[in-house]
């Protein structure tokens, strides 16, 4: 007999998975803006309030509140799961995240769990200015304490998704909006969790080792398609999934395999995770960064504001095509 | 109200007790090498968090602030965990958290560098307790200074928006850090703030034992019971300067001594004596039993290790 599937959306899948959980798990709340007036604020949570009551609860615009709550409710029984719209949003609630929901905990030596997940939409695309695309995800790494998730497919998201709510840490869960409603995948109808810290090959190569996460993954595998057709030259992308834990290993092995490694990604370029990544290459390994065949290379958005326009937003962002571009030097 | 004299008298045996174990750490602090960073002394205002503590059970939620912190004796905490926690030991060996300051089956969030960030934290203790359905309560006393940061506003908003059982306490001791509270609210009783959240707001001496006892009574036993949320302000006096070594320069001539005059241990003292609820033989012999406890939990608390290393990293993420 065939295995069971569901076609699902990004959005849904991450509904799917919220939804599991609340049921398997009586502690699980959810609180945020217009979650239950609006079903969510991009309709990520349809028919959860009917199933769930107070379990899923409508928050003032209160992004420092909303943050810290998750926090205190963590340590006092609650698997709490706060939603904050934007990145951009999340930067009000910035000292709750980094000081507190990241610091706190190790600043007075307290080891017990603190599951909070912060679930935050992130991800550049149409033109709507920083607040509401911003991709910030360098400077959370650069905090103690939080695991940070970014899936770039409705089957990781829904994973991802279990797992993080499941965690005894708190884990900040970027959910990329561009690919909210774009396009369904096939999804097990049976219960599947996905590990922090395991990437994942989204397509085999033997020449290029081609790391990224969420929106970029798309582009370099439309990049992998056409240096293929056009250019004969193999590209592997590997999609991280999780920027922390950062899967070092899945880099290196892939790395000795290709011998080149280029790292893009949607953020600013300046400051961003390529370069903390592409230097923990070679810190882990520095024989096989010894043998590359072309120095490390890496891709992202310029150093300079999004602006509210599409059209000057698409100039600015990296897409498959600087992909190809760079790639075809490294192989030069 | 009529409270029962059990109360009564631990509510003094406590304000003394307070009043000696902020005298220690003073002494301790000046002494050096005890690993305490710097001190902040609460001279002057122990009667609230001291009239709190006594309306609050084990498991409820309490935050005071950060210059009273000592004072969370009267939640439970021993008197050894205080000073090994202001002395930045490792509580391990007592088979309590590194920090008993941050341990939530106290009741106890810790509290932040930046006061005022903690209290939607605690807000969400607040959360939980209506998640859950229980009869506890949280209490968040915070500075006059503070109480102006946005994260408090935001909670205010929250809180009265659902209805949570909390209750924010300002502890009004007239000055954050230098500024006086009279620059900063521009309304006779701070307690009207209440008014623009929509619940109850009151304004209690807090230099006076009883009257503060009464005053957040009333208030938590309204959360506890599904009343929501209010405000209660406590209008106390630091005696002490903000930090060790702080020249004072902004307090006006003369102040310091008008609320040295209104003292809430001597002034509770002579109520208890006045009432017939104390003698002054009771007091001589409470004072001799603090002093040996003190002696004994400073010795304690001394001995303990610093915190460590592996302490530290236990709940580090991926690479160090």
């Amino acid at each position: 007999m065939a295995e069971q599937t569901q076609m699902l959306n990004y959005v849904s899948a991450i509904g799917a998975a919220i939804r599991e959980e609340m049921q398997r798990d009586k502690t699980v709340a959810m609180w945020g803006e217009d979650l239950v007036s609006m079903r969510g604020a991009y309709g990520e949570n349809p028919g959860m309030y009917e199933e769930f009551g107070d379990r899923i609860m409508d928050t003032p615009i209160v992004e420092q509140a909303i943050l810290a709550t998750g926090m205190g409710a963590a340590l006092t029984g609650t698997r709490a799961i706060v939603s904050i719209m934007t990145t951009g949003f999340l930067a009000i609630a910035f000292d709750g995240l980094f000081m507190e929901v990241g610091g706190l905990r190790q600043e007075f030596g307290y080891t017990g769990p603190m599951p909070l997940v912060v679930f935050c939409r992130t991800g550049v695309g149409g033109g709507f200015g920083a607040h509401h695309c911003a991709s910030i995800e360098s400077t959370l790494m650069h905090s103690p304490g939080l695991k940070i998730v970014m899936p770039s497919t409705p089957y990781d998201a829904k994973g991802l998704m279990k797992t993080a709510i499941r965690d005894d840490d708190p884990v900040v869960f970027l959910a990329h909006g561009p690919v909210y409603f774009r396009g369904k995948q096939e999804i097990p109808a049976e219960e599947y969790l996905i590990p922090f810290g395991k990437a994942d090959v989204k397509k085999e190569g033997t020449d290029v080792t081609i790391v990224v996460y969420a929106g970029m993954v798309r582009k370099a595998l439309a990049a992998a398609e056409t240096l293929s057709k056009e250019n004969g030259i193999s590209a592997e992308v590997l999609d991280l999934r999780t920027l922390v834990p950062l899967d070092i290993d899945a880099i290196v092995t892939s790395v000795k395999k290709t011998g080149r490694l280029l790292i893009a990604h949607e953020a600013m370029k300046r400051g961003g995770a390529a370069g903390e990544i592409a230097m923990r290459f070679t810190e882990a390994a520095p024989d096989v960064a010894k043998t590359l065949k072309t120095p490390v290379r890496r891709l992202g958005a310029k150093n300079v504001a999004l602006p509210r326009s599409a059209e000057l937003e698409r100039m600015l962002i990296p897409n498959d095509k600087d992909v190809v571009a760079i790639v075809k030097e490294m192989m030069a | 109200m009529e409270i029962a004299n059990d109360k009564l008298l631990e509510m003094h045996r406590n304000l003394l007790t307070s009043r000696r174990l902020g005298e220690k750490l003073y002494e301790i602090f000046c002494a050096g090498g005890s690993g305490m960073p710097w001190i902040h002394r609460g001279i002057g205002e122990e009667a609230i968090p001291i009239a709190v503590c006594a309306n609050l059970r084990k498991d409820d939620y309490l935050k005071l602030t950060f210059r009273l912190d000592y004072c969370l004796f009267a939640k439970g905490l021993s008197l050894t965990e205080v000073i090994a926690s202001e002395c930045m030991r490792d509580c391990s060996e007592l088979g309590r958290p590194r920090s008993p300051y941050f341990d939530p089956d106290f009741g106890l969030l810790a509290h932040t560098g930046a006061g005022g960030e903690e209290i939607p934290i605690y807000l969400g203790s607040a959360i939980s307790i209506m998640l859950k359905k229980t009869d506890q309560v949280c209490v968040c006393v915070m500075g006059d200074g503070f109480a102006s940061r946005g994260p408090v506003h935001e909670s205010m908003v929250m809180a009265a928006s659902w209805n949570l059982p909390i209750v924010f306490m300002i502890q009004n001791n007239q000055y954050g850090m230098g500024t006086s509270a009279k620059k900063i609210y521009k309304m006779k009783d701070i307690s009207d703030r209440a008014k623009a959240y929509g619940f109850p707001g009151e304004t209690v001496d807090g230099n006076d034992v009883i009257a503060t006892y009464e005053v957040v009574k009333k208030h938590i036993d309204r959360a506890r019971n599904g009343g929501g949320p209010s405000l209660v302000v406590g209008e106390t006096y630091r005696l002490a300067g903000h930090y060790e070594g702080d020249p004072q320069i902004y307090r006006p001539k003369g102040e310091i001594d008008e609320w040295w005059k209104k003292d809430p241990l001597p002034r509770y003292q002579k109520r208890l004596l006045e009432m017939g609820v104390l003698t002054e033989k009771d007091i001589a012999e409470l004072e001799s039993t603090i002093k040996v406890q003190m002696e004994d939990a400073t010795k304690s608390a001394l001995a303990l290790p610093f915190a460590s290393y592996e302490n530290h990293l236990k709940t580090a993420i991926d690479e160090l």
